[in-house]
């Protein structure tokens, strides 16, 4: 299998950033909980270290909103089909390892596209529930000008996401346009975005 | 008168004699040889016999050799033994086929003192297969008297017309022994049972059992062109034969029309590795216009002149039936220059038929690419005329998919009457276009992709975030119970 030296070093760097933030959200969170812990120290459940941790983030979740969870989820959701759609989209990233390659029915149907859309979203869905990611976001304090920044990265990944339908639709040429940095850029900055409220949280604190 | 002349003549002499007295003779002169190195040297008995002492002395070995040399047996016998002779054959094969080379050779053992041996006329003779008597099988050899080692026997006296057995026409037992003569006697090999042979390899007479390597077809080998054919066209059957025995074979094909059989014979100069044979209609009218739309097999016989083998029966060929349409101007192109697999393509032909009414004519398209190999694509039936040819248009057609990209397309028709050929099938018509390679119809702009694909897909994303909104807000609602119930 050939790999696109660009795509696969794009592909590890958004798995890099995903894992850095993890890891600051679960040193925001252990911060928090060491700074309230003490008052709890009669706690009958002081023992049991995981379960008041358990209750305590029930306790600190605060409800965002709903139109922020939504434009959040489907934001991710998006997020997922594009960097689907750029990876499996694009013949130069995956040369024999793309959509094309390897369902060319499917991928030159009339609704090819959607189809593969609808399993990248699906992946996504499933992912989100499982990850908690939107309910992370309760877990923090987002003022109203962070949260109208959500809609910044859901605008860049519909472009991204045009990007790669449009690499899609010319393969195995290449469209007039070789958008590809502008389509992984769109990626990579719409993932910073939505992962700013825990970036951010960890450097205050540690300020 | 004369008498008394010669007696004074007589007289006279006399008394010259007497009165000369006797006449002193010179001794002989003695005769100089120049050496080499400029000396003089006296040939003299002594001067050789102090040579022949020096050698004997200084070249012992050489003295002995060449006493040998000038030894010269005591002649102790004048009474004539008649030599031995044998077959001499060193080889352990004694199954042989025809053309199996052979060293068959005479040897000699001759007693005689060589001042009476006598040359040998040498014969070889054989008893072939079914035989009861000895003939001669080669020229005759010739053994002179001084052909002979320090044994007494002679060096193998080869035959040069025997180097195999490929003449034999009788397959068998055969036995070979040599006949001799010296102008007095007359005897043959086998007279001397009763003597042991002198060595291996010599025979009295030589037992061989000879067989023949049949020439054989291989039935793989066999194959008509054209196949099928018309009638009247010219047709051959092709074969590969296979001797060993590099025989000249007379090849039979035989021809098989119901209950008659057609045999053609020529002869065919084979070879081990094989010789093509070809027949062909010009060799015989094979075939009339009654046998259209027959079938026919035929076989092989060849007869090297001892064995005669057949090939199995194989088909071929099948005659064509009489021509009913005539057929023409195939054509495939795309509806534009793009050939887009996705895009429609346009195929035709022309026919007229060739009889003296209409013919109802079903005709049917078929495609190949390496995705679809001989894929039906449509078929339609036409009333064909007998003056003018008509256009078979197969419009719009679709007959592509996406496996098909970047490829070369081959098309055909087949027909419900037999075409100017005899034929049911037009020949494969390959395309110099090759598909486009672009896989997908829909361009970005297409409404297809937006409203279709776009759209659709972006709403999923909502509806997905706000699926996820209901279920975190149940959460949160029922978590937040939870904890005012704990306080």
């Amino acid at each position: 299998m050939v790999l696109d030296a660009t795509g696969f070093v794009g592909l590890a760097l958004l798995v890099v950033l995903s894992v850095i933030v993890a890891k600051f959200h679960m040193i925001n969170l252990d911060r928090i909980y060491k700074k309230v812990s003490g008052p709890m120290e009669g706690n009958p459940h002081k023992d049991d270290n995981n379960k008041a941790k358990k209750d305590f983030y029930e306790a600190l979740s605060l409800p965002q909103g709903s139109n922020f969870t939504i434009a959040t989820a489907s934001t991710w959701i998006l997020f997922s089909v594009a960097v689907i759609f750029y990876f499996f989209l694009t013949p130069t990233i995956f040369e024999n390892f793309n959509y094309f390659i390897i369902f060319p029915v499917l991928a030159s149907s009339q609704y090819g596209f959607l189809i593969l859309g609808f399993i990248s979203a699906v992946i996504g869905w499933v992912s989100l529930v499982g990850l908690k990611l939107p309910q992370a976001y309760s877990y923090y304090d987002i003022t109203k000008n962070e949260k109208l920044m959500v809609l910044v990265p859901w605008v860049l990944l519909l472009i991204s996401l045009i990007i790669s339908v449009n690499f899609g639709t010319a393969y195995p040429q290449l469209p007039i346009w070789d958008l590809k940095i502008i389509d992984f850029a769109a990626i990579l900055v719409s993932e910073g975005i939505l992962l700013s409220p825990f970036i951010l949280e960890f450097l205050e604190v540690k300020r | 008168m004369r008498r008394r002349l010669v007696l004074l003549l007589v007289v006279t002499c006399l008394f010259t004699i007497v009165a000369l007295g006797t006449i002193p003779v010179p001794p002989p002169k003695r005769v100089t040889i120049s050496s080499d190195d400029g000396g003089i040297r006296s040939p003299d008995i002594d001067n050789f016999i102090r040579q022949v002492e020096s050698w004997k002395n200084n070249y012992p070995e050489k003295f002995d050799y060449l006493k040998k040399l000038l030894f010269k047996e005591n002649f102790t016998t004048t009474e004539y033994k008649r030599p031995g002779v044998w077959v001499y054959y060193t080889d352990n094969k004694t199954n042989l086929s025809r053309s199996d080379e052979v060293k068959i050779a005479a040897v000699v053992k001759n007693d005689n003192p060589i001042e009476i041996r006598r040359v040998l006329y040498l014969t070889m003779e054989a008893q072939e297969p079914g035989e009861k008597i000895f003939k001669p099988l080669t020229g005759t050899q010739i053994q002179q008297v001084n052909e002979y080692d320090e044994n007494n026997i002679s060096f193998p006296r080869g035959f040069p017309e025997l180097k195999s057995f490929v003449f034999l026409k009788k397959m068998g037992d055969i036995r070979l022994r040599i006949r001799a003569t010296d102008g007095q006697f007359d005897w043959s090999s086998s007279e001397q049972k009763n003597n042991d042979s002198p060595a291996n390899g010599f025979y009295y007479e030589l037992p061989l059992k000879i067989h023949n390597n049949p020439p054989e077809i291989n039935t793989t080998s066999m194959a008509v062109y054209p196949n099928p054919a018309r009638w009247d066209d010219y047709i051959e059957y092709r074969a590969i034969i296979v001797d060993k025995e590099q025989d000249m074979v007379n090849v039979t094909l035989h021809v098989f029309k119901g209950d008659k059989v057609i045999n053609i014979t020529k002869p065919f100069p084979s070879s081990i590795g094989g010789s093509q044979i070809i027949f062909s209609t010009k060799d015989a009218k094979l075939f009339n216009e009654s046998d259209a739309d027959k079938n026919f097999t035929y076989r092989f016989s060849s007869d090297d002149g001892i064995n005669t083998t057949w090939t199995n029966i194989s088909q071929g060929p099948r005659i064509r039936p009489n021509p009913k349409i005539e057929v023409s101007d195939f054509k495939a192109a795309c509806e534009d220059d793009n050939y887009y697999w996705w895009q429609n393509y346009n195929f035709g032909l022309k026919a007229k038929s060739q009889g003296v009414e209409p013919v109802n004519l079903t005709v049917d398209l078929y495609i190949d690419t390496p995705a679809h190999p001989g894929k039906h694509i449509a078929s339609q039936t036409v009333l064909v005329p007998t003056n003018d040819s008509i256009n078979i248009p197969f419009k719009g057609k679709q007959p592509f998919d996406v496996a098909d990209c970047n490829q070369t397309f081959g098309y055909y028709f087949k027909y419900s009457a037999p075409d100017q050929d005899g034929r049911s099938q037009s020949n494969m018509m390959r395309s110099t276009k090759v598909i486009n390679a672009r896989l997908v119809e829909y361009g970005i702009f297409d409404p297809i992709m937006i409203i279709g694909n776009l759209v659709p897909l972006v709403i999923l994303t909502i509806l997905g975030g706000a699926l996820i909104e209901r279920s975190i807000l149940r959460r949160l609602i029922t978590s937040m119970k939870f904890a005012f119930w704990r306080r």
